[in-house]
């Protein structure tokens, strides 16, 4: 069965607010809108995203066009990095390089990869499951690269995150067969894709 | 583009509110509406209690206000515990009517229940109604009490007794054309 996994794009990143509570910023939603726009998800699709506000809002812009219905699930979430907070870009990417080299490893109380990847596998397994056709889920960065690396069966590793394969700040897509397992496409740019 | 959230007062395996949640979540979407099904298990909260604030606020009452605040539409499915809601419902509009801004001043609410007797959870649904208005929130009027359950649902989470879908309709009717100003 195929599955389509869609990182939200940009942010409004706002220091003074949750980051899970940070939405999609203007260039973000555009992208998104034209993604969406060209109708290449299935029709009707269910589409599962997480309870991160700038998942569920790329979750219903892909929902307003191809019509299926949303569930959101704080299982399918990024990573936690709630320990350590909002970071300056240059901080964070020295921590994002620790979290994909050392993924048995909690780096300054950030969740686990190892822990992460198992929480979200479970979590599309579950969805899954119960579907009858194609499922698209809306989610993150992190997350869908340890979920790729799973169905890929590929070691977890920086060199498999979007940034390094699609568009650098979010919004790409990966196809794959959960149960295959296969990696049927791997990260490519919202403006790239072509299923 | 126009959203709802979608929860229900029960989180049990098997709930029949759920099954009402996810089948008005299914008229919606017909509707045209981008529906985003919630679980309150995804919240916890701590039972309310004034003495945890400000320190000890949980992260998901401010996650879950502001959903409330950032869609057009809120369907709420909830069960009834003793003639009035369950603790979970009453334990989560604590919490949310403490959060600032409102987030009961930008939703137009839709109620509705299941319970397995023929009252059809009438009497939740009248406090769960004082309740929302007492806090700001414009619920639609269409009352969408449901039972008994069993005789209610088909094997699909479908509600297929006439009288039942032409409330639904009404209430997705509503739900899509009141706008607060």
């Amino acid at each position: 069965m195929i599955a389509y996994y869609l990182s939200h794009p940009e942010v409004m990143i706002d220091a003074k607010v949750p980051v899970p509570e940070w939405g999609l910023s203007g260039p973000g939603r555009q992208r998104a809108q034209a993604f969406a726009g060209r109708n290449l998800l299935p029709a009707g699709a269910p589409i599962y995203t997480s309870t991160e506000r700038k998942a569920v809002e790329l979750a219903e812009i892909i929902a307003a066009a191809n019509g299926g219905v949303i569930t959101a699930r704080h299982e399918f979430g990024e990573n936690d990095r709630s320990s350590t907070g909002f970071m300056p870009p240059d901080e964070f990417e020295v921590m994002a390089d620790r979290f994909f080299a050392e993924p048995h490893a909690s780096a300054r109380g950030w969740e686990k990869a190892i822990d992460a990847q198992k929480r979200v596998t479970d979590a599309v397994e579950k969805a899954l499951a119960g579907a009858s056709g194609p499922v698209i889920f809306c989610g993150h960065g992190g997350v869908g690269t340890l979920l790729k690396c799973h169905v890929a069966r590929r070691a977890i590793a920086r060199s498999e995150d979007q940034g390094r394969r699609g568009a650098r700040g979010g919004g790409n897509v990966f196809v794959f067969d959960f149960f295959g397992p296969a990696l049927l496409a791997d990260w490519t740019a919202f403006e790239d894709f072509a299923p | 583009m126009t959203t709802a959230l979608t929860l229900s007062g029960s989180i049990r395996k098997g709930s029949e509110n759920r099954k009402l949640q996810d089948h008005m979540g299914r008229k919606l979407a017909a509707a045209g509406v981008a529906v985003t099904a919630l679980d309150l298990a995804d919240f916890d909260m701590p039972i309310f209690n004034e003495d945890l604030e400000p320190d000890h606020v949980p992260e998901a009452a401010g996650r879950l206000a502001a959903m409330f605040r950032s869609h057009d539409i809120v369907f709420i499915a909830s069960p009834e515990y003793n003639g009035g809601v369950t603790p979970l419902m009453v334990n989560t509009i604590a919490w949310l009517s403490r959060q600032k801004p409102s987030p009961f001043r930008h939703a137009v609410f839709g109620i509705g229940g299941v319970s397995s007797g023929k009252y059809g959870t009438i009497w939740a649904l009248s406090h769960l109604r004082d309740q929302l208005s007492k806090i700001g929130a414009l619920v639609v009027p269409t009352l969408l009490g449901i039972g008994p359950a069993d005789e209610a649902i088909n094997a699909d989470g479908d509600f297929t007794e006439a009288a039942i879908q032409r409330k639904i309709g009404q209430m997705v009717e509503e739900l899509t054309s009141i706008r607060r100003a």
